[in-house]
């Protein structure tokens, strides 16, 4: 497929998903996935600030922890650091230059084999929510690529603004804690599957996923209920149940 | 802000733990009492609760809870869940003699005390006399302690917020961080067992 018109079923689809009650996690790992096809980069990842300017990773284009950790530990430095910290995009990085520029994080991305990283800041008029970071295996983004990246990352933002947690179109610090709080019920739900099913929490995600994908049901409350116990982890890789009602 | 106070849920009791002079208490006490109000909505659903007037509330929505509140000469109420992921540890609320929304820094600055209290109910469990949420190990919560909570609940058979509290108090004791021994649970380095600590 071409890639306008792959950019412009994402955003036909990115709009559907708003459309309904819908889970601001999965949305932005929708998106995260999307950017890795339509930026032809290595790997996506999307990160919030908390109320203290804490950056908290809500999505990522895939769940392997050591990708995570990419993202986490640019809680002290990176480029979802520079580009929160400055308000501004953080473009076409070469991380082997970068390494006295970030120490901790630039050998840990290479060592992924990642060479290059971009940010781009999750803007809200004049405050910058987060940022969506972009991991190049080699190459960057050109001058279309970064317009398509910055209006994907806008994308992201008008997703987290849109959670049916709005009461008040007032409170965006709300419907951040609301992103947080739903990225946490999903790490601790997959603590309970790695256990309960012996597989790695990296595959836990998939699992669950795919069973609220089978359930029709919202990531963040099947994870709710596997994380509380009143979900039974056992059944989430058993086909949905059969409603067995009415003659025969 | 005119009071401010912090209560741990029902199912714990519903005392209030901390709180300012004035009418917070007994605000507390009637959302309590009445099972309706702010708090007991932000506790239910992890979800803020503004309510800059508390005068133009639907009469319907607190019935009996909002007239008893504007007699105390409360104007407008914010509720903060004090919550880690689907760990229900208790709810802020806030309240002012003055209709009115928060400016965007006094909310902010409510969420940080917010946080700081839901780390200080929770150290509070655990026991030891140091004032654990001083010590800034609640900013290094990484993917990787809620991914362990999630394996230690199940490995002992207990709810989110004790498997929390156990893996906080192992690595207290062994003076380790709780993101190290987070990630050799996770790492399967390490269970944890029943009546072990």
């Amino acid at each position: 497929m071409d890639r306008e018109r792959h950019l412009a079923e994402t955003f036909v689809q990115l709009a559907d998903t708003l459309v309904d009650d819908f889970d601001v996690i999965d949305f932005l790992q929708v998106l995260a996935v999307r950017c890795v096809e339509l930026l032809d980069v290595a790997a996506a990842g999307i990160v919030l600030a908390d109320q203290s300017g804490s950056l908290r990773t809500v999505a990522a284009s895939d769940e392997r922890a050591r990708l995570l950790e990419l993202f986490e530990v640019q809680n002290d430095e990176g480029p979802c650091r520079d580009c929160y910290q400055f308000g501004a995009a953080v473009v076409n990085v070469d991380l082997d230059a970068a390494r006295e520029r970030w120490p901790q994080f630039a050998p840990k991305a290479i060592a992924e084999e990642f060479r290059s990283a971009n940010a781009l800041p999750l803007r809200l008029r004049s405050q910058v929510i987060g940022s969506l970071n972009l991991f190049h295996a080699d190459g960057g983004l050109d001058n279309a690529e970064l317009r398509t990246a910055q209006a994907l990352a806008d994308a992201a933002t008008i997703g987290i603004l849109q959670q049916r947690t709005i009461r008040r179109g007032e409170v965006v610090a709300g419907q951040l804690q609301a992103a947080l709080t739903s990225r946490i019920i999903i790490e601790q739900a997959k603590g309970v599957l790695a256990e309960r099913l012996r597989i790695s929490t990296d595959d836990a995600f998939g699992v669950l996923r795919a069973a609220a994908r089978s359930r029709n049901r919202l990531l963040s409350d099947l994870a709710r209920e596997v994380a509380d116990g009143s979900a039974d982890a056992a059944q989430l890789v058993l086909p949905p149940a059969v409603e067995l009602s009415g003659p025969g | 802000m005119s009071g401010v106070a912090v209560s741990v849920p029902a199912s714990s009791g519903g005392d209030v733990v901390w709180r300012t002079d004035g009418v917070s208490a007994r605000l507390d006490d009637l959302q309590f009492t009445l099972g309706e109000g702010p708090g007991v909505d932000a506790a239910a659903s992890g979800e803020l609760v503004l309510e800059p007037d508390l005068g133009a509330v639907p009469v319907q929505r607190w019935p009996v809870f909002t007239p008893a509140a504007l007699e105390l000469g409360v104007r407008a109420m914010f509720a903060v869940p004090l919550h880690i992921g689907a760990i229900r540890v208790g709810v802020l609320v806030a309240q002012r003699d003055v209709p009115g929304s928060m400016a965007g820094g006094v909310l902010t600055d409510l969420l940080v005390f917010a946080g700081a209290a839901t780390e200080a109910l929770l150290g509070s469990v655990t026991g030891g006399s140091e004032p654990r949420w001083l010590s800034g190990e609640a900013s290094g919560y990484r993917a990787e302690v809620h991914q362990a909570t999630g394996m230690i609940s199940v490995q002992l058979g207990v709810a989110q917020a004790e498997a929390l509290i156990r893996l906080r108090a192992h690595a207290f004791s062994q003076r380790r961080a709780v993101a190290d021994v987070a990630a050799d649970v996770v790492a399967r380095r390490m269970r944890f067992h029943e009546n072990k600590d």
